[in-house]
Formats: structure tokens, C-alpha cells, sequence
């Protein structure tokens, strides 16, 4: 089993990987509002597409990352369920602060990430109803649907 | 070939939306044999010829344009509403915010702080009366906030009904503006004019209407356009239906249209924002406050009502909450005290009565139960009788308390000075004691005894128990005075806690009685025997104060027969109500009698040179009082409270304890240098209260305030967002209005997959994001 020390080392180091992954991840979102800000639907597509890549790579740093708090959880006689990074930083004391620091950063990356995400949520619905809106009633032409006739009778 | 385009634009849109049920169906019949050459007729357009093919033109792009530019356009108005909306909410809880000040001089926080280092201040020398008076003038202070606060919001409610009721006019105002330009684009059209400029007045009124309420437009032919809130008319195809405003007893504010008696809600626009305010903000504000100064004053009220003021005990009180005819049958009597109309909980418990002598300064406690049955004629008996005491209910039906001249009361834990009241721990009269009951007597047991006025043979009766086989001490101790041969031997019998003691109503050497003999003596542990009186009784003296957080009676016993100070192994057991054993005092040859000892939780007892017998079962109970009023109903009552009214817009403090502060309870004893009471109050400060969630006053104030602080934050990022989203609306209708319509129905159709996409990686994200919220 690895020491306490090596384990804050894999959080630390989480906690960085992390960040940055957020920090793309609100560029992509910003890409994505942007797209819908200017009528540029291949731009919304390559934007999308990237998240689906950037959401790919998550899984395997959360299974690290609970690989850590496992082992710390064993070293500490705590359930590995309720440790946070927060208390893992207050309980290592001293060998806690720079992983205090970096939870911190990471905190307001992902709060900017889920405001962010939060408003283009609510663009997107909104936009996406105007254009059912505005199929449906094209496609209505002057009946209720739209209807199939031939063309030669 | 502006239809070929857009025929293969609505291709690709007939293939991509093929959820859309009208697509949907198209789309299955396009690939049907026999439909091989088919044209979509989408409407009345002229159709072109193409290679001998009559192609339908498509959807003609003004219409399209004008069908875009309609959609967005009521999104617009829509989005307005939102925007209105908030923004009149916003004002509102700006308006509310302003009025905290918090954090502030000012403000209710700094108000209760002020009030709770008084009181501390005070706690440190209670008999000063500059520090009494600064100490009443920072309550009146905190409760005139409280008033304040809830005044102003009672007026600002009144304002804002009288908004609602201004924008009410000018929504009327503009349907028939509607109404007007209706009747002008009909015939104007019907002229076979175009009615442009018409229709724009008309768009924009109605985006105007929408800023105040959520209003629907559908078209009603001939160019006229209806007008609907909350699926009724506003605006018919030829009049407008008046909006009116009705105000309940209460204050609140309805909106009704004409033809309906049934209210309508405005979910959006300025009018929705205000009525949210006044229905939802405002109501549920108000109601914390009231809430606050309820419990604030119930809790002050607890700790002030056993208090006793600076001149000593009273002599008259009169409640301040009257009890209530509840079942209206015109006997208030008959009321269930926990259930009278009291604006506060009265709870089973009991409550203590101490009577002064104001000569002495001795005093009598009495212990009234009240139950869940108890009625309210029942405690007013309770209450008269109690010797020098009298109680009644004034015509509002307030409960009056007058003691008679040379006599004192309150309701304090002070604790008693001499607990050995009728002398049956080494006392001067012949006293013989019981085992600790109940007691399983038999019908018919009998009990004869040898007093000093003659014999007295007293037979048990069923009658005269609630079940004989668990006699109570207070059971037989009726029996045995009610009997006149009892009476006549001059002996009475007098209850200790929860044994009885039989002793003669004479006192000396020469008093004596005789166990003669009965069926009863073994289960009250007697023997035959003669039973004699003392020269002098041992002096028994408690001082100190109980600081024990339950009450609780403390039973003194001698282990042995001896005389206090001499006897080698003479002790005393005392033991807690439960039975178990506190301490053993040493009375032996060690002990200098007089000498204070050391009990439990802060009391001390002294004991007189006398004689003490374990034979005779002597004993007697020390009362130990944390809270003399378990049922609460002094503070229910109002009865020596430190503040009047019931919510925020009447509390108060007494007039007349503002008017005289040396009637604040700064104590529970009346002793100079007494603060326990006032520590009570102080102690409110820390004191968490289940009907606030378990948080403090201050805490729940502090949340409140930061509450309200949160709802502003969280309405203005709500503002933002509906600002941006309105922004991007506008900007959306701007780009419609210049692009090719072929293309654009082809760019919404790719959207309209993208946005498919976006909405489930928004909720990825969104899920992943709140997972790594929860462990960061």
C-alpha cells in the first residue's frame, strides 16, 4: 500500500490534471455559446464533438482519484464515501496545504464550468424551441401538415 | 432557383426531423412506390416547370420570413415579460434588503448584541439602576426594530398593491389601444391596402402589453389579432375585457378579467414580478420575522416570568393573554388549559407557587400539576388553595393574582431555606414516619392508635383510594385527618415527599402517641411502640442554588438512631427523586452542628443539635428547582413577562417595567447580588430553539438576512441570464432578416440535430461536474 505521502502526491497531481481539464472544458462550452450566438451550426457540431472527447478522458483520473481515497480511507480507518479533498487536505495538516490550495482552484474551474454550462443549458433550449417552432410551421404550409401530392396529376 | 433550393433544403430537413410527427410522415410516404415523382406542396405558391415536371415553388420566402420573424418576435415579448418580471421582484427585495440594514448600526443583529451585553452587564452588578435602566432601554430598542420592520413591510405590501393596481390601468389602456389598431388594420387591409405601419404599432403594443403580463396573441381573421392572459380574452376580435384588481381583508392583491370571477395568474412580466412579491417574498418574509419575535418572546418571557424583581415579590399580577371560551358554550371554565386560545403552547408540567410572609421573609412553596386535562376552573383552584392567595379572571378573561396584606408571591426556584416543614426530621412533636409508598393496602385493613387526646381506630375503606393496593401517601394521609377519632387524639398525619408521617399536634418531651396495634402497620413499616416528642427540634437549613438542569427532590434519612454531632456513625442519606443514593452526610462527633455541608449541584445544608431517629423513620425532602415552570404557562399567560404582543408589529417591552426598571427579574431569590435570572436571558443568546430549526434567534436572523442577501444574488444572475438570452434573441431576429431562406431552414436543421447533441453533453457535463463538486 502506498504511504499518505504518496497518496497527496496522486491528489495533488489529480487536482491539477483536473483543472486544466476544466479550464478546456469551459473553453468548449464558450465555443459552443458562441456557435449559437452566431449562427454557425458546423461550429456547434466541432465544438460538441471535442466535449465528447474531453468527457472520454474523465473517466480514468475519477478512478485514480478514488484509487487515492481508497487507500487513504484504509490508512485513516474512514469511509472512502464521505472524504472529500477538502477533508483530506484538513487531515493531513501540514502535508495537506498545497493540496488545500489546489482544491481550492479546482473548486472555482468547476463552479465556472457548471455557471457556464448553466446558461448555455438555457440558450440551447430556448434556441432549439424557436426552430421547432419554426419547421413545424413551415413544414405546416397552409394546412395542418404537411402533405404529399403528385406532381403530375 | 430559390424553390429547387429550398425543395432540397426541406429534403434534408424532411430526412433529419424525422421525429417531427408531420416530417415523419412524409417521409414514410416519399419512399412508397408509386409516390416516385411527387412534389411537396407546401403552399399556395405558383409551382414551376422543371424539365416537364411542375415543381412546387416551396414555401414562399416572405412567408417563411414573416413566419420566423413572428416565432422570435413572441419569444421577444416573452423574454420581455421574464426580464420585467425580475426586474419588479428585484425592486421589491431591494426595497425589503434596504429596510434590514443589516449589517448596520441599526440593524436588528447589532440591535440584539447591544441588548445581550446589557443584560451581561447588568448580570455583573444587578442592583444597579443605571445599568437596569440601559439594560430595559436596549429590549425597547431591539423590539421598536422589530416594529419598525414589520411596519414598513405591512406598508411596503400596501405599495406594492397600489403599483399592481397603477399598472392595471395601463395594461387596460393598452388592450384598447389593441382593440383600436385591430379595427384600423382590418379595414385598411379590407381596403386592399397594405397595413405595415399598423402592424408594427400593433406588434410593439403588444410587446409593451407583455412587459406587464404574460399575454398570447392568435390571429382572428380579417387582420385582427386576440389578446389572451392566462387562457382568458384581454383583447377580443372587438373589444377589450377589462383587468381589475381586488384586495382581500388581508391586503392581498388578485387579478381578475372581466366575465370571470376567478383569479388569474401573472407569471410573467412586471405585474407577475409584483405579485410574486406580494403573494410569495413579502408573505413568507413577514412570516419569519413574526416568527422570530414569537419565539423571542416566548423564550425571553420563560426566563423572565420566575424571576423576581428588584422590590421583592409581588402582590397583585395580571396576565397580559386572555384565555378563551374556545368551544364558545359560554363557560370559559370548562377549557382545557393547554387548549384555552393562549397565543403560546401550555404544556403538562408543573408549575411553582412560593408565598412570603413579608415580615419573615419565610416562605411556603406550593407545587400546582397541570395536566392535559386540566382545565382552567381547575387551575384557578389549585391556585386559591394556596394559603394568602387569591385567583381569578378578569371580565377579558385574564387570570388576576392578589396576595393577601402582609403576604408576597412568586414563581421563582429559589431554594427553600428550611425544608423541614413539618418537622418530621428530628422535630419537636412525637413524629413517627413511613416507608417510602406506595402502599399495598386491603379493604378493611385497620390502624389503632393511642394519641394524646384518647384512642383513635381507623378502619380502610376501597372507597377512599384510587386503587388501595398502590395507596399514596397523599391518599391515606386524607383518610387519617378526615377521621374524627384521629382528630380527636390530636394527632394529624402530614406527607414527606412520598411517605407519610403520623405526628401529634402537640410539641415538647411530654407529646407522645402509641402505635397500639392494625393490619396496616406492616406495609407502612410500623411496629407497635410509643412515640415521643423532643425539647428542642434539629434546626435543618438549606442554602445555595440548585444549578442541577433538571428538577429534581433530594430525600434526607438517618441511618441510625443519635444525636446530631455526638452519636459516633450517625449519618444522613440523601437521596435523588429517582431513589439513588447522592451522598452520605457525616453526623458523627466529627460534625459541628450548625456546619454547612456540601451537596450536589451547588446546595448546602446545615444541620442543629437535636436528636434524629432512623426508628421512626424520620425524614424530610429538599426541593431542587431548575425550572419552576415545566408547563410554560406563566410565559403562555403573560404573567411577569418582559415582553408583550405575540409577533413583530406588537412586541414590546412591559410599560411598566420600561417605566419602573426596578422590576426587571434580575434574579430567582430576591437576595442582593441575585443575577440567575438575568443569566437565563443572557443565556437565550446561545439557547437553540426547536422551533427554529434548532438555530439560535441570532442565527436565525443572520440567516434570514443572508437569505434574503442569497435570493437577491440568485434573482440577479437570473436577470443576467434572461438579459443574455433576450440579447441573443434579438441578435437571432437581425440574422433571419438577411439571410438566404434556403440556407437558413437547412442551418436548422443541422441545428436542430446539434442542439440534440449539445442538450445531452450539457447534462454530462452538468452530472460529472456536481459528482466532482461533491468530493472536491
Amino acid at each position: 500500500m502506498r504511504t499518505v505521502r504518496a497518496l497527496l502526491n496522486v491528489l495533488e497531481h489529480d487536482a491539477r490534471e483536473e483543472t486544466v481539464a476544466q479550464k478546456r472544458r469551459l473553453a468548449l462550452v464558450e465555443r459552443q455559446e458562441q456557435a449559437i450566438r452566431l449562427n454557425k451550426p458546423a461550429e456547434l457540431d466541432a465544438a460538441v464533438a471535442e466535449i465528447e472527447r474531453e468527457l472520454e478522458a474523465q473517466g480514468p483520473r475519477d478512478l485514480r482519484r478514488l484509487q487515492a481515497l481508497v487507500e487513504l480511507s484504509k490508512h485513516w480507518g474512514c469511509d472512502a464515501r464521505a472524504m472529500t479533498l477538502g477533508s483530506v487536505a484538513e487531515r493531513a495538516g501540514t502535508d495537506g496545504a498545497k493540496l488545500g490550495v489546489l482544491r481550492g482552484e479546482l473548486r472555482e474551474a468547476t463552479s465556472a464550468v457548471l455557471r457556464e454550462n448553466r446558461r448555455l443549458s438555457a440558450l440551447v433550449r430556448l434556441h432549439r424551441q424557436i426552430v421547432e417552432d419554426v419547421l413545424a410551421g413551415v413544414v405546416a404550409g397552409a394546412g395542418t401538415d404537411g402533405r404529399l401530392v403528385d406532381a403530375e396529376a | 432557383m430559390a424553390g429547387i433550393g429550398l425543395n432540397t433544403g426541406l429534403k434534408a430537413l424532411l430526412t433529419a426531423q424525422a421525429a417531427l410527427e408531420t416530417i415523419g410522415h412524409n417521409v414514410s410516404n416519399a419512399n412508397t412506390a408509386g409516390y416516385s415523382r411527387q412534389r411537396l406542396d407546401l403552399s399556395a405558391s405558383p409551382y414551376l416547370l422543371v424539365r416537364g415536371l411542375n415543381i412546387g415553388s416551396g414555401v414562399d420566402a416572405l412567408r417563411v420570413m414573416r413566419t420566423t420573424d413572428a416565432l422570435v418576435q413572441a419569444r421577444i415579448v416573452a423574454q420581455g415579460g421574464s426580464i420585467a418580471k425580475l426586474d419588479a421582484r428585484l425592486s421589491g427585495m431591494n426595497q425589503v434588503q434596504s429596510l434590514l440594514g443589516e449589517p448596520g448600526e441599526f440593524g436588528l443583529s447589532s440591535l440584539m448584541q447591544s441588548m445581550y451585553t446589557s443584560f451581561s452587564s447588568l448580570a455583573a452588578d444587578p442592583e444597579d439602576l443605571v445599568l437596569r435602566t440601559s439594560a430595559v432601554q436596549s429590549a425597547v430598542a431591539t423590539t421598536s426594530q422589530m416594529n419598525h420592520l414589520a411596519s414598513s413591510f405591512a406598508a411596503t405590501k400596501a405599495d406594492v398593491a397600489g403599483q399592481i393596481k397603477a399598472q392595471v390601468k395601463q395594461v387596460n389602456l393598452l388592450a384598447d389601444d389593441v382593440v383600436r389598431l385591430n379595427q384600423e388594420i382590418a379595414n385598411t387591409e379590407a381596403g386592399g391596402l397594405p397595413a405595415n405601419d399598423l402592424r408594427d404599432q400593433r406588434d410593439e403594443t403588444i410587446r409593451m402589453l407583455g412587459q406587464y403580463v404574460n399575454v398570447t396573441t392568435a390571429e382572428a381573421g380579417f387582420g385582427k389579432m386576440t389578446v389572451t392572459v392566462g387562457g382568458r380574452l384581454l383583447v377580443g376580435a372587438n373589444r377589450a375585457y377589462d383587468l381589475s384588481t381586488q384586495t382581500s381583508q388581508q391586503g392581498d392583491v388578485s387579478l381578475h378579467l372581466e366575465g370571470s370571477t376567478q383569479a388569474i395568474t401573472a407569471k410573467s412580466g412586471s405585474l407577475g414580478g409584483l405579485m410574486a412579491f406580494a403573494q410569495e417574498f413579502l408573505p413568507q418574509t413577514i412570516s419569519k420575522l413574526d416568527g422570530l419575535a414569537k419565539q423571542m418572546i416566548f423564550e425571553a418571557n420563560k426566563a423572565h416570568s420566575t424571576g423576581i424583581p428588584g422590590n421583592g415579590p409581588f402582590t397583585t399580577l395580571t396576565a397580559q393573554h386572555a384565555l378563551v371560551d374556545v368551544d364558545e358554550d359560554g363557560t370559559l371554565g370548562d377549557e382545557r388549559l393547554l387548549d384555552a386560545g393562549l397565543p403560546f403552547d401550555v404544556s403538562a408540567g408543573v408549575l411553582r407557587v412560593n408565598m412570603t410572609d413579608s415580615t419573615t421573609g419565610a416562605f411556603t412553596s406550593h407545587t400546582i400539576a397541570i395536566e392535559a386535562d386540566t382545565t382552567v376552573d381547575e387551575f384557578l383552584a389549585e391556585l386559591n388553595d394556596i394559603p394568602h392567595l387569591s385567583a381569578s379572571l378578569d371580565t377579558f378573561g385574564r387570570l388576576q393574582l392578589v396576595s393577601e396584606s402582609g403576604h408576597g408571591f412568586d414563581f421563582s426556584r429559589k431554594t427553600q431555606g428550611a425544608p423541614d416543614t413539618h418537622g418530621t426530621f428530628g422535630g419537636e412533636a412525637a413524629s413517627l414516619g413511613t416507608q417510602a409508598g406506595p402502599f399495598a393496602l386491603n379493604a378493611g385493613d385497620t390502624i389503632s392508635l393511642q394519641g394524646p387526646g384518647g384512642l383513635a381506630n381507623i378502619t380502610l375503606s376501597v372507597n377512599d383510594f384510587a386503587d388501595i393496593n398502590n395507596a399514596t401517601a397523599d391518599e391515606l394521609a386524607t383518610v387519617l385527618n378526615n377521621d374524627a377519632s384521629v382528630q380527636a387524639a390530636g394527632l394529624r398525619a402530614v406527607v414527606v415527599g412520598d411517605r407519610l408521617a403520623l405526628q401529634t399536634t402537640t410539641t415538647g418531651v411530654a407529646a407522645e402517641f402509641t402505635v397500639l396495634g392494625g393490619s396496616a402497620l406492616t406495609e407502612l413499616g410500623w411496629a407497635t411502640g410509643t412515640v415521643s416528642g423532643a425539647e428542642r427540634a434539629v434546626a435543618v437549613t438549606m442554602t445555595g442554588a440548585w444549578t442541577g438542569t433538571n428538577n429534581d427532590a433530594y430525600t434526607f434519612t438517618p441511618t441510625m438512631d443519635g444525636t446530631v454531632g455526638t452519636t459516633a456513625g450517625l449519618s444522613v442519606e440523601v437521596r435523588d427523586a429517582s431513589g439513588a443514593l447522592v451522598t452520605t452526610l457525616d453526623l458523627g462527633p466529627d460534625y459541628t452542628p450548625g456546619e454547612e455541608l456540601e451537596l450536589p449541584n451547588g446546595l448546602k445544608v446545615s444541620f442543629g443539635l437535636g436528636e434524629l431517629s432512623a426508628t421512626h423513620n424520620d425524614a424530610f425532602v429538599a426541593e431542587a428547582w431548575a425550572d419552576s415552570d415545566t408547563s410554560d404557562a406563566l410565559a403562555a399567560l403573560g404573567l411577569n413577562a418582559l415582553y408583550t404582543g405575540t409577533s413583530a408589529i406588537d412586541i414590546g417591552v412591559r410599560e411598566d417595567l420600561v417605566d419602573d426598571p426596578r422590576l426587571f427579574s434580575v434574579g430567582t431569590t430576591g437576595a442582593s447580588g441575585d443575577n440567575r435570572a438575568l443569566l437565563d436571558l443572557v443565556d437565550l443568546k446561545d439557547l437553540e430553539i426547536d422551533a427554529l430549526g434548532g438555530a439560535t434567534i441570532g442565527d436565525a436572523w443572520g440567516d434570514f438576512v443572508a437569505n434574503i442577501g442569497f435570493d437577491i444574488g440568485s434573482a440577479e444572475n437570473a436577470r443576467g441570464t434572461e438579459q443574455f438570452l433576450m440579447e441573443s434573441l434579438v441578435a437571432r431576429r437581425e440574422e433571419v432578416s438577411g439571410v438566404n431562406v434556403d440556407e437558413e431552414l437547412v442551418n436548422m436543421v443541422r441545428f436542430e440535430q446539434a442542439y440534440q447533441a449539445a442538450a445531452r453533453y450539457i447534462q454530462a457535463v452538468n452530472s460529472i461536474n456536481d459528482e466532482l463538486m461533491r468530493i472536491i
